[in-house]
């Protein structure tokens, strides 16, 4: 029996997966975790579509059993179900140099793959199309959006192969993204956003325009949010090279305050142009925020 | 202000720590990387002012800190005007330049000792002090620089005469403050014996100590001679004083006396340190004053003792002539025998009048005499008379003898003459009679004044001259029936003495008593010091500065006993303290301390870069 109950409690740990580097164990333990503290199932509404019957062949699944029949005809037939392909879910993750900061339980790029990684996983098990775009100034690698088997390991070998690194220019991203996105879908983009606003809000609003449910998770790292409480630091910008001298206990409350400003308006104007909107630290368990985007994305639907 | 422990103001250069240390944090950053530096631009801008003021609130807070605890530490005292500001200070110093300063130890003098100390007390000497220097000895003389003293130290040392015009000195000073600080070797021998009653108390007198080079010390401190009166084969008397504790070696092996007498053979005398006086033969040529340096060779630390000049004064002896009236069979029958033994005893002392007789039946020449006597002479040729007058006026002495030989008839001329202070009435009248009151007060008296001396009341005439003194005459002593036994009078410059015995046994057996040998020496004495008569008597003289041979005695006198014999007070308490070296100056507290309020700044000030540091932190 203690056997039988570890991997409950995995599930029910699901930061314990945070800690690997695999990233399919990652993706594994966060969704089920989240999933296993769910009251509501999230596979309601996501019917599946029935597709023709054929004769039971050793190894089969018995749940798939047509027993109805079997009372008829004596004979042990499966159902055949037609996958639901009716979604496509664009997963958007910045790959520029700024993701590589990590001042917290780890650095955003990371945080960032890990949750594309939990959310493809999540997706793909219900048969949404997932496809991954690895976005920097342009965007410098995709994985279309698919449901064959293997498009898990491909998005995960994706996010493995990337370093991030460069300058940021998401908007000129988005507009590229756009010319590979044709069919509507949900646009998930993971980026600290460090870019004109401006800019970033057109091509966001671009997506919308042709029909996307966006969403924007917002992804700092714990001292882009709030300085260390004493030190004195030399910080340097990881795209453009250029470093500052400051006193974080002195700068911390209006350097605070700066971001909170940033960060709010920057959350006003996607409410305001229909963009959903998460944000979180990396030091933001990765469940509560799958737990947030499902939420979030059941009021899609 | 003012403060009790300056040195620590050297302390003030741990400001430069705050400051090494601000400068050194202001340099230290750990890198930290960040997506972006937009946001933290922004947040530069909007408070670099606020951050400048507050690093440089912090490092002026700091540096408070640190000079605040360092003033504390130096404890500062409001200085209130008072008269003993230092602006109200005379200081006289005093350095003792005595011979028992020239004692040399490893190759340094005392002096030397001495006037290392004197720059050591000009140079903390406060600023606004005014200060003079002296030196002293015998006596105290002011000096521009104690640079200047290099000569030998010499002279005796008398502190009460150098206390005593310093005090003076610094009474005519219109400073408030007075101190006299005396560099000395606290010598014994320069204390006077009785505390000095009119010493100014107001006066403070520091001592500063020097060490004796030695501790022990031989040196000639007299040089005598017994008698000033010539004689072929005379003696002078060396007398060499030992104080301390020399050592074996020096007691047991002789010590040289040399004497040199100006053209003159040296003379040698050897003998132990023990000995103490060493009689050296000389032969003086004649009367006159003798020169000359007396010296020996010791292994002590003073010198300046071992040689000594002196002088010496040899003089002729008084000559009296006796006339004698009564000549006898043998010379010990003769009227004058007695007379003559006693004026022929030889003097010990210089005080003492040196006498040569000479002797003759009649006045004889009277050239080179100083004193006459008759004898019992029967009378006088008026030639002789006149010249007994002449000798007397000039300045000669006269004594009469009266006995059986003389008529009061024949001695009218001498009455006449002046030559007798007295009216002779009848000769030899038998009444025994003791002496019983005599003039101690008159010089030629004076030594019986005490009975020590000699008792004259046990004189005892059997029979005696009857004798009416003139007015002008004066009764020296006379007999219980008041008849006068002396009589003494004047003629010219000359002194006349009159006894109304002889001066044998005929009449009395006062030769026989012990007081006549001193009564006859002392009269005759007093007859010979008439003004103008050659021969006065002169004491005899020795060592050039005999007061100098007291500093011989180098033993030294605790201080705290120095200043009681001298009655000057005890130490100053500044004194007290500096000699205390377990306890300076900054162990007694002030009144006017102000370390209270810079403890409450301290901690306000701790408090304040706490709260600003922490502003900053946070």
């Amino acid at each position: 029996m203690a056997v039988a109950e570890q991997p409950t409690k995995w599930l029910e740990d699901p930061d314990l997966f945070m800690s690997m580097e695999d990233l399919e164990l990652v993706a594994y333990g966060v969704v089920e975790g989240a999933l296993h503290g769910l009251h509501r199932s999230p596979y309601i509404g996501f019917s599946v579509e029935f597709d023709a019957h054929r004769e039971y062949q050793f190894g089969d699944d018995l749940r798939y059993v047509n027993w109805n029949l079997w009372g008829r005809t004596d004979r042990l037939y499966i159902k055949q179900f037609k996958a639901d392909t009716n979604l496509n879910l664009y997963l958007l993750l910045d790959t520029s140099g700024s993701m590589l900061t990590d001042h917290g339980p780890t650095a955003k790029w990371r945080y960032g793959a890990r949750a594309i990684a939990a959310l493809s996983f999540l997706s793909l098990r219900t048969r949404d199309a997932t496809g991954l775009f690895l976005l920097q100034d342009h965007v410098r690698g995709h994985v279309p959006p698919r449901v064959r088997p293997g498009q898990f390991h491909e998005i995960l070998a994706a996010l493995t192969e990337t370093e991030p690194t460069g300058s940021t220019d998401i908007a000129r991203a988005l507009e590229e993204t756009l010319e590979l996105c044709r069919r509507r879908g949900i646009v998930l983009l993971v980026s600290d956003l460090f870019d004109n606003e401006d800019d970033i809000l057109r091509s966001l609003s671009a997506l919308r325009y042709y029909g996307h449910e966006v969403i924007v998770l917002h992804l700092l790292d714990p001292w882009e949010h709030t300085l260390p409480t004493r030190g004195q630091y030399e910080f340097r910008d990881l795209e453009t090279g250029e470093t500052v001298r400051a006193h974080a206990g002195s700068l911390r409350e209006s350097y605070g305050q700066v971001v909170q400003d940033w960060r709010e308006g920057l959350r006003k104007r996607c409410e305001d142009a229909g963009i959903d909107w998460l944000a979180c630290d990396t030091d933001t368990p990765l469940r509560e925020l799958l737990i947030d985007y499902l939420l979030k994305r059941a009021t899609l639907h | 202000m003012g403060l009790i422990n300056a040195g620590i103001l050297a302390g003030l250069a741990t400001l430069a720590i705050p400051v090494a240390i601000h400068l050194l944090r202001s340099r230290q950053y750990q890198p930290a990387i960040m997506g972006s530096l937009r946001f933290l631009q922004q947040a530069l801008q909007q408070n670099v002012r606020w951050r400048r003021l507050q690093n440089l609130l912090l490092l002026l807070l700091r540096l408070l800190i640190v000079a605040l605890l360092t003033l504390l530490f130096a404890r500062p005292f409001l200085e209130k005007p008072n008269p003993e500001a230092d602006d109200e200070l005379h200081v006289l110093v005093l350095l003792d330049t005595s011979a028992s300063m020239s004692g040399v130890a490893f190759g340094t003098a005392n002096l030397e000792l001495a006037q290392e100390t004197a720059q050591r007390v000009l140079t903390e000497m406060p600023e606004k002090a005014r200060v003079t220097l002296a030196t002293f000895a015998e006596e105290a003389r002011e000096v521009e620089t104690f640079e200047d003293v290099d000569v030998e130290p010499v002279g005796h040392t008398d502190y009460g005469a150098a206390l005593l015009w310093g005090a003076t000195r610094l009474q005519r000073s219109e400073r408030a403050r007075k101190r006299i600080i005396l560099i000395t070797d606290l010598q014994e021998t320069g204390v006077p014996v009785e505390p000095m009653k009119e010493w100014h108390l107001d006066t403070q007198v520091v001592i500063e100590s020097v060490p004796q080079a030695g501790t022990w010390n031989a040196g000639i401190d007299r040089v005598k001679q017994p008698t000033p009166y010539a004689r072929k084969d005379a003696l002078l008397e060396v007398n060499i004083a030992v104080f301390g504790s020399p050592p074996e070696a020096e007691v047991e092996d002789d010590v040289d006396v040399l004497m040199e007498i100006e053209d003159r053979e040296p003379a040698k005398h050897s003998g132990p340190l023990s000995t103490r006086t060493m009689a050296i033969p000389w032969h003086p040529t004649g009367p006159g004053r003798y020169t000359g340096t007396v010296r020996m060779e010791t292994g002590d630390a003073y010198a300046w003792d071992d040689v000594r000049p002196f002088s010496i004064d040899v003089k002729e002896p008084m000559v009296v002539h006796l006339v004698n009236g009564e000549p006898g069979q043998t010379r010990f029958a003769d009227e004058t025998y007695f007379l003559r033994q006693a004026l022929a005893v030889p003097v010990t002392d210089a005080q003492q009048v040196a006498f040569e007789t000479r002797e003759s039946q009649e006045l004889g020449d009277l050239s080179n005499t100083a004193v006459v006597a008759l004898c019992n002479v029967p009378f006088l040729q008026q030639a002789e008379i006149t010249r007994l007058r002449t000798f007397v006026q000039g300045g000669g002495g006269l004594a009469v003898f009266l006995g059986d030989a003389v008529e009061p008839d024949d001695y009218e001329p001498l009455l006449r003459a002046k030559l007798i202070p007295g009216t002779l009435k009848r000769g030899k009248v038998a009444v025994p009679r003791r002496l019983m009151t005599w003039d101690a007060a008159h010089p030629a008296l004076a030594l019986f004044s005490k009975r020590e001396s000699g008792d004259l009341s046990r004189i005892v005439f059997r029979d005696v001259f009857d004798v009416q003194p003139n007015e002008k005459a004066v009764v020296l002593a006379q007999l219980d029936n008041d008849r006068p036994a002396l009589i003494g009078g004047r003629l010219g410059k000359g002194r006349i003495l009159l006894v109304t015995n002889p001066c044998d046994r005929e009449w009395s057996d006062w030769p026989a008593e012990r007081a006549f040998l001193p009564l006859m020496r002392e009269l005759f004495a007093f007859l010979s010091r008439g003004s103008g008569v050659p021969g006065e008597p002169a004491a005899a003289l020795g060592l050039n500065a005999p007061d100098s041979a007291r500093e011989t005695d180098i033993r030294a006198l605790p201080e705290e006993e120095f200043r009681a014999r001298l009655g000057i007070g005890a130490a100053p308490v500044e004194e007290l303290v500096q000699q205390d070296p377990q306890e300076g100056p900054e162990a007694r507290a002030r009144e006017d301390e102000i370390w209270p309020y810079l403890a409450l700044g301290l901690l306000a000030a701790l408090m304040l870069e706490n709260t600003l540091a922490d502003r900053g932190r946070s």
